[in-house]
């Protein structure tokens, strides 16, 4: 097949994107598709973006301990996450990780799912004690 | 890779394969007149660019004939270098080497013949039959092998003789028909008593019930102007991992990510918005077609959801 002209590219972006666009109001409205991505969107575009102290630490399993985000901020559960778990304010290396990789491997691994944050601390100790500050902050 | 008893473009001589087929009309014997396969009832089946036709067209499935002629090696184990098609008939079937070696096999809706390529480098003599145009880039990548033969025509209605094959597999086509089960049930009779058929159809969850939702508005654009947009959709998404934007797109409208490359993740979009028809449907709903149909040691074959497989007693 011959690569298409920029014309007709041109053409079949703006043609196909209107009308899925269209497809998509529609779909939404009749409640074929799930609002709530979009709600989610809508949310951390008009307001501030999300920071807090990680507070009321619960061992998970393994290295992985899990602590309360709170609702509202998208997670990978969602439309994907941009929250970052920092220790003392350096951010904690592996983001977005398996949660068998958080229990299993440690290393600073985390992951925010739905409304909790699972992570290991860097060092794989005990957050509640090792006497260090997390934060969770939206980048 | 094994090319068999290979000779060139094989339909042009005597394929080895060739007096499987029989006449869709009446089941009788075939005999070659020149580019036409005749039977005693009268009918006659074209052989055109070297593959035979049982169909006069491709129906309802322009869509496929579209994209496998545009991406023919895309996903062929031999073109790529990897082990992706055999890694997939693997994980959908649960068949390998030992179970295929020296075995006669149906590929139902072979596309461009990847899976026929993989089956009979592990041994297997393969039929690959396709009701859309992509048995013509089917039979240019598998042309030199004796031991894979290509036609077009409709899985309700095959041109085989029955308990003729071993082995059937369907891997991701029964959905694209107008009735998943129907089509599945004219399989049945094609298998060997001890044979074993195994499919694997979209599941009725996740990301398939959104495509399901969206396929109404997609399947009515034109194939060549659809697959322009994926050709922007993918690589602007790509470009977007880990952006609200991406997350947003890939809840609202599925789009594949498989890690195979771009050009496969392209085709794959296009693949999945595009047809006609898109059933889903779940784990025991298949398993009950196959428990109806008569067929034993019925069970999920792999890992992926809805491949399930069984054997004619």
């Amino acid at each position: 097949m011959r690569p298409a002209g920029p014309l007709f590219h041109g053409f079949a972006v703006v043609s196909v994107s209107a009308w899925l666009l269209l497809a998509a109001g529609w779909l939404l409205l009749r409640g074929r598709l799930p609002a709530r991505p979009l709600l989610l969107v809508g949310r951390a575009m008009l307001r501030r973006r999300h920071r807090a102290v990680l507070a009321d630490l619960q061992p998970e399993l393994g290295r992985c301990f899990v602590a309360r985000v709170g609702a509202g901020v998208p997670s990978d559960a969602d439309i994907g996450s941009r929250l970052v778990v920092l220790e003392d304010g350096v951010p904690l290396p592996h983001a977005h990780a398996a949660h068998d990789d958080i229990r299993r491997l440690g290393g600073g691994r985390y992951s925010h799912w739905g409304d909790n944050v699972y992570f290991a601390t860097r060092d794989d100790s005990d957050p509640r004690t090792n006497g260090r500050r997390y934060t969770v902050e939206e980048r | 890779m094994s090319s068999g008893a290979a000779s060139p473009d094989h339909v042009v001589g005597p394929h080895p394969l060739l007096p499987l087929l029989r006449c869709p009309a009446c089941g009788g014997e075939l005999r070659r007149d020149e580019d036409v396969l005749r039977c005693d009832c009268g009918a006659g089946h074209p052989i055109v660019r070297g593959v035979p036709r049982f169909v006069p067209d491709d129906a309802y499935v322009g869509s496929f004939s579209f994209e496998w002629n545009t991406h023919d090696r895309t996903q062929l184990d031999s073109a790529r270098g990897d082990t992706m098609s055999r890694d997939t008939l693997h994980e959908k079937t649960g068949l390998d080497a030992a179970q295929l070696r020296g075995r006669l096999v149906l590929d139902a809706g072979a596309g461009t013949g990847r899976f026929s390529e993989v089956m009979a480098d592990m041994g297997a003599r393969v039929v690959g039959v396709d009701l859309s145009l992509a048995v013509e880039a089917a039979h240019r990548n598998l042309r030199h092998r004796g031991d894979v033969l290509i036609a077009q025509a409709d899985i309700g209605r095959l041109p085989f003789g029955p308990e003729t094959f071993d082995v059937i597999v369907s891997i991701g086509v029964l959905h694209h028909t107008p009735d998943t089960r129907r089509h599945f049930e004219a399989l049945v009779p094609l298998l060997k008593r001890g044979g074993t058929i195994a499919i694997w159809v979209y599941p009725d969850e996740g990301d398939y019930r959104i495509r399901n939702q969206w396929i109404p508005w997609t399947n009515k654009i034109p194939p060549r102007l659809f697959y322009e947009w994926c050709r922007w959709f993918v690589p602007f998404l790509h470009r977007r991992r880990g952006s609200r934007l991406q997350g947003l797109a890939a809840r609202l409208f599925p789009y594949s990510q498989q890690g195979y490359g771009l050009e496969n993740d392209i085709l794959d979009v296009f693949d999945g918005y595009s047809p006609r028809y898109h059933g889903i449907h779940s784990p025991a709903e298949v398993i009950g077609w196959f428990e109806a149909a008569g067929l034993v040691d019925v069970r999920e074959a792999g890992p992926v959801r809805t491949s399930v497989r069984g054997r004619r007693p």
